[in-house]
């Protein structure tokens, strides 16, 4: 839940993801779910002349289970707050 | 599922061994199982014409879809297919 939660502080902001085939896909992060599948909106595929495929394509879906990377500008990004967030979540684990 | 946006629109599927199929979306499920109607596959290579494959209805199985695109249909109208060359999409790799 902690990543699903990261995720939505995201969206509406522009993220670049690189999937497991090594394709990179920008585009604004508009939805998030459980299992880190992503929406994308107004994307561009990094490397564009060698993979024309998406041209016609805005909006896109990706599986979580593909993605290898999300990155994202600092700025938007609290890694305090985040670090906070995970050392919550160790501590209630080992609660249970 | 943000999938919901793109029901019953003709969306471009790329699974995982690289293929891209295009169709009308008519169902999914929360594991990414779709079905495709009047589903093509369109095979872009480097040093051919784009091969296009009328399929029909497709069941494609969730653990093999990578993407899931919105076709825009002002942008596909403006794109002769046939003539586009690109690279084969490589394989997703665990």
């Amino acid at each position: 839940m902690l990543f699903y939660s990261f995720f939505k502080t995201l969206i509406d902001t522009e993220v670049t993801v690189e999937l497991k085939n090594d394709m990179s896909i920008r585009g604004i992060l508009k939805s998030v779910d459980q299992f880190l599948n992503v929406k994308l909106e107004n994307i561009a595929v990094v490397e564009s002349e060698k993979y024309p495929h998406m041209a016609a394509v805005k909006d896109l879906f990706i599986r979580g289970s593909v993605v290898r990377y999300v990155h994202m500008s600092s700025a938007y990004v609290d890694t305090i707050l985040l670090a906070d967030a995970c050392r919550r979540d160790l501590v209630n684990n080992k609660r249970q | 599922m943000s999938l919901a946006d793109f029901f019953e629109k003709k969306v471009q599927v790329i699974t995982n061994d690289g293929r891209v199929v295009l169709g009308l979306l008519q169902g999914f499920d929360h594991t990414t199982n779709l079905i495709l109607s009047e589903s093509v596959e369109r095979i872009i290579s480097l040093d051919q014409d784009t091969e296009t494959i009328p399929l029909g209805v497709y069941l494609l199985r969730g653990e093999n879809v990578a993407i899931v695109g919105l076709v825009n249909e002002n942008l596909d109208a403006e794109i002769d297919w046939e003539k586009v060359r690109g690279e084969p999409i490589p394989d997703i790799v665990h």
